[in-house]
């Protein structure tokens, strides 16, 4: 505005320095030096002639010196052809006036201006302006107590605003902007209202074509934007009553880490709030944002004392489908929620406050599916409430089906209510797992400090291994898998099952402790666990593998076991016959070929004469093997010369024979190729 | 060649002196070459500049590269029947399941990256990770999608050190194996590619 204010100072200066003419057709004035108060001239010449239009006036400065903001003028000229005087008033209808200066350039424009001296009213119209590469027109009126600006600028090349930027800018401001790349053109129409040196009311509209911003990092950036805008504003009691209205539908933009494409999705903003004159406080009464396609937000919010005081957003029901890629998905890179394929709705209703945020999300119909493929939900319906704050907020969240890694897991209802950043399960939840179920009580989520963690207790009711083995691709097993687990805890992405759970396969007992899993959702993750083997029936184990014949019982355990990425990586295993009981013990031609092969004992197939028996008597049976480095050291139940005995002949009726291993040390893709080969093998080949 | 046998004598010599304490200390050179062959596979042979291109045109070398690692394999040998089992075990399996398959993952996310690595965009860090270097020289659009592949790579990168680490053994080793990685990375990074030194980044 001083900008305004001073060229007004220049223009009066120039025109009511007027001298009494009559009965003279020219005057003309000339001045090597002239000043007055902070204003002076070098080489003055004013001269004033007498036409028959009525007064022409002319003046020239080589250079006048203004007070700041506006500085020195140099080359001027004005000329006024028609300068008319009476009764108080004076105006001159169309002038020219031309300078160059520093920052504004060289200038040339018309004027008119009409002046009521006595009331110190002043109307000046100014019309082809250049700045910033636009041609800009201005009407101020002037009274004593206020001034009014409308003006209007075609297009105003952002770039150039830089140069004389400085005249309005202080030097904090302009380091500010100076770690900002910006360009395009913008079409403004405003008006402006103030009292002496103090804006008091503003109203812009504006087109900005070809928009693009960028601060230094990169971090936040438009490209290309076409901006429609409208604002407006005015100054009570020390504060702005603003409003705002943008829209865009054409170009990029991207504030870390959310990309909008405005082409795609045309936004459109309206505000309203309050802002202090100082600029220390800011009040949004209420904003609604509108991304075509998307979703529909409203929201209100507080800053002051340079910080978020306080922040509220809700949502209408967003389409997850372009929902989730747009706002959610940048959030959760690297997390298990960072590849999903989503549909149905969700809306939210967010609170900020200075004790904490509270989160709502209501789920209609949602599909959430891990593009991994390790879980699943679907049609997700209800509400999620998660609050910091003391205040309580329910969840009552339900799904249709679901999915965790291959196993599918049935509908089920979760009761819950959360408050202090904690989740409790009100009701114990029961979640169907196959034919199975496990139900979950005592539930209750803690992320306190920033490091989820959780826990329930656990009682798992039988799943069939049938169903089981088949959902993992695994070899098919009869039986049933439960367990009663005391606690599953999480903590430091380490989930932990204390108990055990429990396998009845094959009419024997499988244990499965010391069960915890590393990073279960991460890139490799970890499974650690013991297991003991009690009592399997061989019979039904080696008919489910369709490995030979063999009957009798076995004890064995797998301790140390790892597997990483869902493969055994690392254990100390060993099966044998069971001590106490072993039962009958008889072992088919076709195991015996296959339990060779396994040891890698080649020479000892060759079955002579005892091919023409089906099956032989064994006294005892067993093999280990340590895996470690893709190795398996293999044993068996005693030492033989240069190798050991898998199956040792004895028990029964003779004949009896031996299977002796003689490598200690085998690959261990290679055995388990060995073990398919054997399954998968025909029928036995015995010399 | 007489050289390479007295040394071998004098490793093997030290070796037999020292072989209860060998498994000790981390196998750096071991770890090296793993790394290296890992980095290979993953960016493709061709990522270091001229080497094997220059061991492709000229027979006469690689023939006598083949003959160096065959003299390598029979030393080796000498070497585990001297000191077997310890010194065997100074050797870094870098053939587990779950490591094959992180290389298989980074190999083709590393065709992504590749216009990254080149423009500038992305560089290494000095702790065997990738960052964002210049997000300025990524479209808009491409943002978000190379934010999530910088993402991955870091976390199969930390897996891949982690697992390398338990795979032999030596959890313990991770952080060794991470720095040994770091060092390798950058070595191997072709020419005009970025990496982090002493906190600022230089150009190789």
């Amino acid at each position: 505005m001083r900008f305004f204010l001073a060229w007004t100072a220049l223009l009066c200066c120039l025109l009511l320095w007027h001298q009494p003419l009559y009965a003279i057709d020219s005057i003309r004035l000339q001045a090597g030096q002239w000043s007055l108060d902070s204003t002076s001239a070098k080489q003055f010449d004013l001269s004033v002639d007498l036409t028959e239009k009525g007064l022409q006036l002319k003046a020239a400065a080589k250079k006048l010196d203004l007070p700041p903001p506006i500085g020195s003028l140099h080359n001027l000229q004005l000329f006024c052809a028609s300068f008319q005087l009476h009764a108080g008033q004076w105006q001159c209808k169309s002038g020219t006036a031309s300078f160059s200066h520093q920052q504004l350039g060289k200038q040339h424009f018309q004027f008119s201006i009409k002046a009521l001296a006595d009331k110190r009213d002043y109307q000046i119209s100014i019309n082809g302006l250049q700045l910033a590469e636009s041609r800009i027109n201005l009407d101020i009126a002037l009274t004593d107590s206020a001034w009014t600006v409308s003006l209007s600028a075609d297009s105003v090349a952002v770039t150039a605003l830089t140069e004389w930027l400085p005249l309005i800018l202080d030097e904090s401001q302009m380091a500010t902007l100076a770690a900002w790349d910006y360009q395009g053109r913008i079409k403004l129409d405003g008006r402006l209202e103030g009292e002496a040196a103090q804006l008091q009311s503003f109203s812009l509209d504006w087109q900005a074509e070809e928009l693009s911003v960028s601060n230094s990092s990169g971090t936040q950036v438009a490209e290309s934007v076409s901006l429609n805008g409208q604002s407006s504003g005015r100054l009570k009691q020390g504060q702005w009553h603003w409003q705002i209205a943008l829209e865009s539908n054409k170009g990029q933009a991207y504030s870390e880490p959310i990309f909008l494409d405005f082409e795609k999705y045309p936004l459109s903003l309206e505000a309203t709030g309050q802002l202090a004159s100082d600029f220390n406080s800011l009040k949004v009464e209420q904003a609604q944002l509108e991304q075509e396609q998307v979703l529909t937000a409203e929201a209100s919010l507080v800053w002051a004392n340079e910080q978020l005081q306080s922040l509220h957003v809700t949502t209408g029901p967003a389409n997850l489908a372009t929902f989730y890629p747009i706002w959610l998905q940048p959030f959760v890179a690297g997390s298990a929620a960072a590849k999903l394929e989503t549909s149905g709705k969700l809306s939210i209703d967010f609170d900020l406050q200075k004790a904490g945020y509270q989160l709502l999300l209501d789920f209609n119909d949602a599909v959430l599916k891990d593009k991994q493929g390790r879980y699943a939900l679907n049609k997700l319906n209800g509400q999620l409430g998660w609050s910091q704050t003391e205040q309580q907020l329910a969840t009552r969240l339900s799904w249709h089906s679901a999915k965790l890694f291959e196993i599918d897991l049935g509908a089920a209802s979760i009761e819950a209510h959360s408050a202090n950043s904690r989740l409790i399960l009100e009701k114990s939840l029961r979640l169907p797992v196959l034919d199975g179920a496990l139900e979950i009580s005592d539930f209750s989520l803690d992320n306190q400090t920033d490091k989820l963690q959780w826990q329930f207790e656990g009682l798992l009711t039988p799943i069939s291994m049938q169903r089981l083995t088949s959902a993992l691709d695994w070899p098919p097993l009869e039986g049933k898998l439960s367990g009663v687990i005391p606690t599953v805890t999480y903590q430091g992405e380490e989930l932990k099952i204390d108990g055990a759970l429990q396998v009845k396969v094959f009419d024997g007992t499988t244990v499965i402790r010391d069960l915890r899993m590393t990073t279960p959702f991460g890139r490799l993750p970890q499974l650690y666990a013991n297991v003991d083997i009690r009592n399997l029936d061989l019979e039904l184990l080696t008919s489910a593998f369709e490995f030979g014949r063999i009957t009798g019982r076995i004890d064995g355990y797998v301790k140390d076991l790892r597997l990483s990425n869902w493969e055994p990586v690392r254990f100390n295993a060993k099966l044998a016959t069971t001590q106490d009981n072993p039962g009958e013990r008889r072992i088919s031609q076709r195991a015996v070929v296959d339990l060779s092969e396994l040891g890698g004992a080649s020479g000892i197939v060759s079955l002579g004469f005892l091919k023409f028996f089906d099956d032989f008597s064994y006294e005892k049976l067993g093999i280990s093997c340590e895996l470690h480095n893709e190795v398996c050291e293999m044993g068996g139940i005693e030492e033989a010369e240069q190798g050991y005995y898998i199956v040792k002949g004895g028990g029964g009726l003779p004949p009896w024979i031996d299977v002796i291993g003689y490598n200690h040390r085998v690959d261990w893709s290679e055995l388990v190729a060995r073990l398919l080969a054997a399954r998968d093998s025909p029928s036995p080949v015995v010399e | 060649m007489k050289l390479f046998k007295w040394l071998t004598g004098l490793v093997s010599g030290l070796m037999l002196v020292s072989c209860v304490t060998i498994n000790i200390y981390f196998p750096a050179a071991a770890a090296e070459k793993a790394a290296d062959r890992i980095i290979e596979d993953v960016w493709g042979p061709g990522t270091r500049p001229g080497e094997e291109l220059e061991s492709e045109s000229d027979p006469a070398q690689e023939q006598s590269s083949r003959i160096e690692a065959e003299h390598q394999t029979v030393a080796i040998r000498i070497l585990n029947w001297l000191v077997s089992p310890a010194a065997a075990q100074a050797d870094i399996n870098i053939n587990s399941p779950a490591i094959i398959e992180l290389k298989t993952d980074m190999k083709e996310r590393h065709n992504q990256l590749e216009p990254f690595y080149n423009s500038g965009a992305i560089g290494l860090t000095q702790d065997g990770l990738i960052t964002i270097r210049d997000a300025k020289s990524i479209p808009l659009k491409d943002r978000n999608r190379i934010n999530a592949l910088v993402t991955d790579e870091n976390k199969d990168r930390k897996a891949l050190y982690a697992e390398i680490a338990r795979a032999n053994g030596h959890p313990e080793w991770q952080d060794e194996i991470r720095q040994t990685f770091a060092k390798q990375w950058i070595s191997n990074a072709a020419k005009g590619w970025w990496y982090q030194q002493g906190g600022s980044w230089k150009q190789k």
